[in-house]
């Protein structure tokens, strides 16, 4: 049973309704004679106005030619290809010397949203239908360039393109229904974007996007919410004063279709840096390439093809009895870096030298509300731990040293029910410790990880207590973003788009942004410059990530701890950083919990 | 080994528009002595047949390089794009190299040509990761190189033209 438009949970843990096309057919037969709703004043001045667009063709598919009358009222006929009129309603907005309209096709599950400049003549129409995909509520769009035929005049040479120069820039919007949202466009194919109203604006989430320049001030940006509601909407964008015009399309989680246009008022929240090589204004989408762990038929060629990050119909989804037998069949901890299946091996290459500090020592790790660990450190590689004094247990560990002083080590700990790990940040001059305590059997899948933040002191010989001293959580992060270059071929770059959010953005060959995920996170402060931080792949691979950051040296150590079919494994992970820059949010987030 | 050339698809494109292959002709059909109209028009036919087997191997390198298998397909005699070899994914045609010999048959059905080309091969990204995954699925590789090889190619006439039989790189 659908219940509110906007759900309480997070939008990957919703179950979206599996509409037919019979559902979807229904709800767009009762508005499409209507045209979309808008709360702002409509643009009518296209009655009694025709227009003929004729669009280039996309690679091997024809672009359509569209033939509009407009009727008075919110009335259109269309022609597509010079076949038959049919009778819609529609709505328009202008803005500046832009007119944007939109509509549906009764009896169909089409329609268009079209993006006029009257002063050159050029369109973007965005063409868009449901079941398309395999979530038939999902929209689908395909993207027609091409002009306002006059018989009097050739055909311009010139065209709105695709590009990355919306790349790195990211906005705050209130539309005039009163939503307010945070945007960023940190890829040429993806967006990420925080609601701040209709959600609680704690969670983040990505969605793949289009990026399209009409000149060096207008631009039109749209958001396909795939893998959630599959909600559309395209917005032409005037970054010079921050407004947009736009339209939503699609069903959200109530089942009820949201089709309006609107307006929106901007401000300005940064601009991080791009990567790719200089002159280079080259855009997306990324065409789709099957790749290990995607599965179905990726037509590079057809309509509106384009690639899409789907990780939760690819996950291995696993009971508790299977985490069981696959901890049980193949625990690997600090295994060689070798091979698929590997865990986060391949992350490593360029991670920090494993250290023998810890060897030798005996200390405990005292936590606020949670265990009390003792530690005897026999070698580089063995440890024995135990919890709030039980049965000593020999674990294998590795240990890193980030800073100085501060040593990031972690182990599973053995026979423990939900198979936990620890990835322990201990400073071992000022005697605090954070440790990030991943764990199994989480309630949606048995081998997504959960985490815990515990903070607590160490108890050694020779250290001074800190008293009621400890690290605390921060959001001196909060807004940044950060490259990660783990290995040749293999960058990524963070952004900290809330308290509690990482979003990850895999490079191109190229250096542009593209593929885009992003997960809850956790950000604590070790020392100045200094940060260990969390983030969770839930509905994606179930990997609990831990780093600490230097953003002095700008090197990260971290430890991933992630358990699927092939078992549970425990792995370094590594990497060379470059600040991209920082979005100013903090203000967003200020009085929110 | 070189590192990723970011010009070589223009480079073969432009070698490609300039060179004139020559024609070997291996069984000339027995002319008689005195009919030089016949010669010529042979000579032409060949020629023409030549143009569009060099415009067969071009659209075959861009389909190959922009991995559109669905245009490498339509090029080939049984429908189905070739494996060249495992990471290979890019060609490009050696600017400046000798102009590929394309021998036709006596009947003027059958033609086979040897072109010397570069090979991009990719080293893939190995592991399971979420970005490994990610990086994959939009076409990343760990490393690519470029080496040396030759493209062998057998082609066969049908009634719409000319279509690859087989291509081998080696």
């Amino acid at each position: 049973m659908p219940g509110k438009a906007y759900p309480d949970v997070q939008l990957y843990r919703y179950d979206w309704g599996r509409l037919n096309e019979a559902a979807i057919g229904s709800a767009i037969d009762n508005v499409a004679m209507k045209g979309p709703q808008c709360a702002s004043p409509i643009d009518l001045s296209l009655a009694g106005r025709t227009m003929q667009i004729v669009t280039d063709a996309d690679g091997p598919n024809a672009g359509p030619t569209l033939s509009y009358r407009f009727l008075t009222g919110t009335r259109l006929i269309l022609s597509e290809n010079g076949g038959d009129g049919m009778n819609a309603g529609y709505a328009a907005l202008s803005l500046e010397h832009f007119t944007f309209f939109a509509h549906l096709i009764p009896g169909t599950l089409r329609g268009y949203a079209v993006v006029v400049d009257n002063r050159t003549g050029l369109v973007t129409a965005f063409e868009l239908w449901f079941a398309g995909q395999e979530a038939k509520r999902e929209v689908s769009r395909a993207v027609w360039q091409g002009y306002l035929f006059d018989k009097g005049r050739d055909a311009p040479s010139h065209r709105h393109r695709s590009t990355n120069r919306m790349e790195g820039k990211g906005l705050y919007w209130k539309s005039d229904t009163g939503e307010e949202t945070l945007e960023f466009y940190p890829s040429i194919s993806y967006s990420h974007w925080v609601e701040l109203t209709r959600l609680d604006g704690r969670q983040g989430y990505c969605a793949p996007s289009d990026y399209i320049q009409i000149d060096d001030r207008f631009y039109l940006h749209t958001r396909t919410e795939a893998e959630f509601s599959g909600i559309f909407s395209a917005t032409l964008i005037d970054l010079d004063r921050l407004r947009q015009v736009g339209l939503r399309l699609g069903f959200n989680a109530a089942d009820e279709l949201e089709y309006r246009l609107f307006t929106g008022m901007g401000e300005w929240l940064g601009q991080i840096a791009q990567f790719e090589k200089f002159g280079d204004v080259s855009g997306g989408p990324a065409k789709p390439r099957p790749g290990p762990g995607q599965v179905g038929q990726l037509d590079p060629d057809a309509k509106g093809a384009r690639g899409i990050y789907r990780p939760l119909g690819t996950m291995p989804k696993m009971t508790r009895a299977q985490v069981d037998a696959a901890v049980k069949r193949n625990t690997r901890v600090f295994a060689p870096r070798t091979g698929e299946g590997s865990g986060a091996a391949g992350m490593a290459t360029n991670g920090l030298p494993a250290v023998d500090w810890l060897a030798g020592k005996s200390f405990a790790l005292r936590y606020d509300g949670g265990p009390v660990m003792d530690y005897r450190v026999r070698s580089a590689d063995e440890l024995q731990w135990r919890k709030d004094g039980g049965a000593w247990v020999t674990a294998r560990y590795q240990a890193y040293e980030p800073s100085a002083g501060v040593i990031l080590f972690g182990h599973v700990l053995e026979g423990e029910p939900n198979h936990d790990g620890h990835s322990i940040c201990a400073d071992f001059e000022n005697g605090l410790v954070t440790t990030f305590n991943g764990f199994l059997n989480t309630p949606y899948f048995a081998n997504e990880a959960g985490a815990r933040t515990l903070f607590g002191t160490i108890g050694m010989e020779g250290l001074a207590s800190p008293g009621k001293r400890r690290h605390e959580r921060t959001n001196e992060l909060l807004g940044r973003a950060l490259t990660w270059n783990y290995a040749p071929g293999l960058t990524s770059m963070h952004l900290y788009s809330t308290p509690h959010t990482v979003s990850w953005i895999i490079f191109t060959d190229s250096g542009a942004g593209g593929l885009e995920w992003s997960g809850p996170g956790d950000f604590v402060k070790i020392r100045d410059d200094l940060y260990f931080a969390y983030w969770l792949e839930d509905a994606c691979n179930g990997t609990l990530g831990t780093i600490v950051i230097n953003m002095r040296t700008m090197h990260d150590s971290g430890i991933g701890y992630h358990c699927g079919e092939e078992g549970l494994s425990m792995s370094q992970i590594g990497a060379h950083s470059r600040h991209a820059g920082k979005f100013d949010i903090d203000r967003f987030f200020k009085n929110r919990a | 080994m070189t590192g990723k050339s970011m010009t070589s698809r223009r480079s073969f494109l432009k070698s490609g528009a300039v060179v004139a292959a020559p024609v070997a002709i291996i069984a000339t059909p027995a002319l008689a002595a005195g009919m030089e109209e016949d010669a010529l028009r042979s000579r032409l036919a060949r020629m023409e047949d030549s143009r569009a087997i060099e415009t067969l191997n071009r659209r075959f390198v861009h389909h190959f390089n922009v991995a559109d298998r669905r245009g490498l397909a339509g090029l080939f005699a049984d429908g189905r794009a070739p494996e060249l070899g495992q990471g290979i994914a890019g060609l490009v045609v050696e600017e400046g190299a000798q102009a590929p010999e394309i021998l036709l048959t006596a009947d003027g059905n059958r033609a086979s040509a040897t072109y010397a080309c570069r090979a991009e091969v990719e080293q893939v990204l190995e592991g399971s990761d979420t970005l490994m995954q990610m990086a994959r699925l939009q076409g990343n590789s760990a490393h690519r190189m470029h080496q040396p090889g030759q493209l062998k190619a057998d082609y066969v006439r049908r009634p719409e033209g000319w279509v690859i039989e087989r291509i081998q790189l080696g």
